[in-house]
């Protein structure tokens, strides 16, 4: 696997820039919740990601179809199974001047490696840098992993000579679109364009010259803000607002991420472990009615994990399980319940919970009487692959670009999360993470997609949709699959 | 006097490690710590690293002895979330609060002091049924809900205030004000009862038969007997003002310790939660114990009581 870029001088580039339509001063983006640090190795959600890929670039990153593009790096290049090398650009810059060269990849991973799990568990894999040149790099495995390039684009972040856990907070310094000038913890962080990232970065060019990231946790505040001139981006909003959105002035822009929901399966337990039952509870939900009446109408019946052409393993001919009741019905008589019968589902109180509800009350339409049983965050984490926990939950997972993270652990019969069991599906895992051709990976995933239809580990529901609110005046900006808001223009555009 | 403040100290050191002891059983009783702080899919020997590098593989006494050693050292240690002393993290948001908190009291001093006054003077006459009436509301409406409607009016349809945020003078009037709505209303309607009983008092019929002006027998002889009631409540509220700083925080986006708090709780952040506990612990206690002060400097009996029971009279 090869993937490269034609390289642009930053003379030809910068003019590029000047011909780019007008920098705005400044843009206010409001966010949900501060991520507490900057350190690229502990942000876990998109509000810490968003700030962190605004200052750091990886070497690749995802782009909008969802190939995965040379960001930093001129190429990225598997050339064997265990081996990967990155050939950074040559004359990036750190935002102190300093020249990004492969050192800045060996320290990466050294800094994830020795960071906390699971990402220190995710480069575990790496078993040696190698710096083969000033801006040459390979990494080593101990086992083929064709997963790792998904892992690199979001937390391999290249870093700076010096750094220690405060001043990647206090003082970050990356190379990428914006400077960072001030954290305010619990408030704000302020970045400052970066004059030097004029090159045709995929990731888009800076929109501003000044960035400010707000933390506003209330749906409602968010709008308040975008509505009354304080927020030119607003994220993560409910599709309900949609119309508020735009007749208070602003655009509303919805995109679908990279990402799905489903009701987890637990076959470990009866009577579960018939996959008859399994299909039964797939045929009952009316899977349509919920996006049509309680997501405004955003998004897909899935006939598996994979949410869209943007994940590997989608198969677009792949027909979902058809809202059959009567099917159903016959499906647990030839199981056994005819009679019906009672479980429990678990869902997280940060989640939907009139979602859970009208899960339950389909399926108790065909005779399944469901209890649902909210559960804080934490405690809903806790209890993935405990046997004695509900055999139902709904979850969504994102991004999904590249499914091995969710099915080695969800899936896979040894992953952390698991409670499925089916040698044909841990082989396909197997094989799928060792593949190093794409389309073989993606031929791979596509016959677990089969394998999880006739053997269902989920409810399939749907692939997941982002709402956001721009003012009028930024123009240019694109919403990204991985939910990541970068405040850049030409997204992809390279 | 002396013996009373020491006495105090003591009350305070005692709710603070009760307080202290609380977190510690509460943030175990809800689960295991790490499961709130790692994202789930970690290697299980990775998570036992680290739950043996945070101490928590030991056993619960020798935790509990650790949280409570913590607590009186006052280093509560790093944020599992951000790796920076806990305890900077809160002092660091706790101004922020503290200026909420203030601005809210005294604006239930002032609005809810004159509205109860107000109302008092104008006893049985339709004004008084008004802002009896006025009070009554500003009690039902639950903080989030007034603060949403502030924001509506002043930030979207007016634009005369920011929505949200901590950019300034101007950034605290609406969570104020939203914070406030509760003990304002409650101090106009204790204030304004007590006032109505006082004024029923021999005393207070002597010394208009005397023929002081009645601005004098209100201001010097009512007011003083009647506002211990309300004083001795807000004592009690700057707690409550404290919690409800949480719900309003969040609706304001605001930067104090009670987004902080919340956020940790959610991520079972102990170092964060403990130093959160504690912090608000030790200020409630101070604050309690200066409105007794100025409770004694308004009413000097109480002072006498307080002297003899000191000393065992």
């Amino acid at each position: 696997m090869t993937l490269a870029t034609p390289m642009m001088p930053p003379a030809v580039a910068s003019t590029t820039a000047q011909e780019s339509p007008a920098l705005l001063g400044e843009i206010v983006v409001d966010l949900l919740s501060d991520p507490g640090t900057l350190d690229p190795a502990l942000t876990y959600a998109f509000d810490g990601w968003s700030i962190v890929h605004s200052l750091y670039d990886a070497p690749i990153q995802f782009g909008p179809n969802g190939e995965i593009q040379p960001l930093a790096a001129e190429s990225f290049t598997q050339l064997d199974p265990t081996t990967f090398e990155i050939r950074l650009r040559q004359g990036l810059l750190f935002h102190d001047g300093k020249p990004v060269t492969s050192a800045a990849v060996t320290r990466a991973v050294r800094h994830l490696q020795a960071s906390r799990p699971p990402v220190s568990d995710l480069f575990s894999v790496v078993s040696a840098v190698e710096e083969v040149d000033a801006t040459t790099a390979r990494l080593r495995c101990a086992e083929p992993c064709a997963w790792l390039p998904a892992q690199i684009a979001v937390w391999m972040l290249l870093l700076p000579k010096q750094f220690d856990a405060a001043s990647l907070t206090e003082s970050s310094v990356g190379s990428g679109p914006y400077k960072l000038d001030a954290y305010e913890p619990g408030n704000e962080v302020h970045l400052i364009r970066n004059e030097a990232y004029t090159w045709p970065s995929p990731k888009g060019l800076p929109l501003a010259e000044r960035i400010r990231f707000r933390f506003v946790p209330e749906a409602a505040t968010r709008l308040s803000d975008l509505l009354s001139g304080g927020a030119s981006i607003i994220a993560s909003m409910p599709f309900e607002q949609r119309r508020a959105i735009d007749d208070g002035g602003a655009r509303s822009i919805d995109a679908p991420t990279v990402g799905a929901a489903w009701v987890r399966i637990a076959t470990d337990t009866a009577p579960f472990d018939d996959a008859r039952v399994r299909q039964a509870l797939n045929h009952a939900v009316d899977v349509q009615a919920i996006i049509d009446g309680l997501l405004s109408g955003q998004g897909t019946r899935l006939a598996s994990f994979y949410p869209d052409e943007r994940a590997l393993g989608f198969d677009p001919s792949r027909q979902p399980f058809s809202f059959d009741q009567e099917r159903a019905r016959q499906l647990l008589s030839d199981a056994g319940h005819g009679d019906g019968l009672s479980t429990v589902m678990d869902i997280a109180t940060t989640e939907r919970q009139d979602i859970a509800e009208a899960i339950a009350a389909m399926l108790g339409d065909v005779g399944i009487t469901v209890e649902l049983r909210p559960a804080e965050q934490a405690t809903f984490n806790e209890q993935w692959s405990d046997p004695a926990a509900a055999p139902l939950r709904f979850a969504t997972w994102r991004p999904l670009y590249d499914p091995h993270t969710l099915l080695s652990l969800v899936v896979s019969s040894s992953g952390f999360l698991s409670r499925y069991s089916n040698p044909r599906a841990d082989e396909l895992i197997q094989s799928a993470a060792a593949e190093p051709d794409r389309t073989g990976r993606n031929a791979l995933y596509q016959q677990l997609g089969q394998t999880l239809m006739d053997e269902p580990a989920a409810i399939y529901l749907w692939n997941l949709s982002s709402l956001y609110g721009v003012a009028e005046s930024v123009d240019g900006w694109s919403p990204r699959g991985d939910e990541y808001v970068i405040p850049t223009r030409g997204y992809g555009q390279a | 006097m002396p013996k009373v403040v020491a006495q105090r100290l003591s009350l305070i050191l005692f709710t603070v490690l009760m307080a202290s002891v609380a977190v510690f059983v509460l943030m175990r009783v809800s689960g295991d710590p790490l499961t709130g702080f790692l994202p789930p899919g970690s290697d299980p020997a990775s998570t036992e690293a680290l739950r043996r590098e945070l101490g928590l593989d030991r056993p619960l006494p020798s935790q509990l002895l650790n949280h409570i050693g913590r607590t009186l050292s006052g280093d509560f240690g790093d944020s599992w979330r951000g790796r920076q002393p806990a305890l900077d993290l809160v002092l660091a948001r706790l101004p922020a609060t503290l200026l909420l908190t203030a601005t809210s009291l005294a604006a239930a001093i002032v609005v809810g002091g004159a509205l109860g006054f107000a109302a008092a003077r104008l006893e049985r006459r339709w004004p008084a049924t008004v802002l009896n009436a006025v009070s009554l509301t500003g009690q039902a409406i639950p903080a989030f809900w007034l603060g949403t409607l502030l924001i509506i009016v002043f930030a979207v349809q007016l634009r005369v205030l920011p929505a949200s945020g901590g950019d300034g003078w101007r950034s605290i009037i609406l969570p104020a004000a939203a914070l406030a709505a509760y003990p304002t209303s409650l101090v106009a309607r204790l204030l304004s009862a007590e006032l109505v009983t006082v004024r029923r008092q021999p005393y207070a019929a002597t010394a208009a038969a005397k023929g002081l002006p009645e601005r004098t027998v209100w201001m010097r002889h009512l007011l003083p007997n009647a506002v211990l009631p309300a004083l001795a409540y807000l004592g009690v509220q700057t707690g409550f003002l404290i919690g409800g700083a949480v719900v309003v925080e969040q609706v304001f986006a605001y930067p104090g310790i009670g987004r902080l708090a919340l956020q940790a709780v959610a991520d079972r952040d102990i170092p964060v939660v403990h130093a959160f506990i504690v912090v608000v612990a030790i200020l409630v206690g101070v604050i309690g114990s200066m409105v007794d002060v100025i409770a004694v400097a308004i009413d000097p009996r109480l002072h006498d009581r307080s002297a003899r029971a000191s000393y065992g009279d």
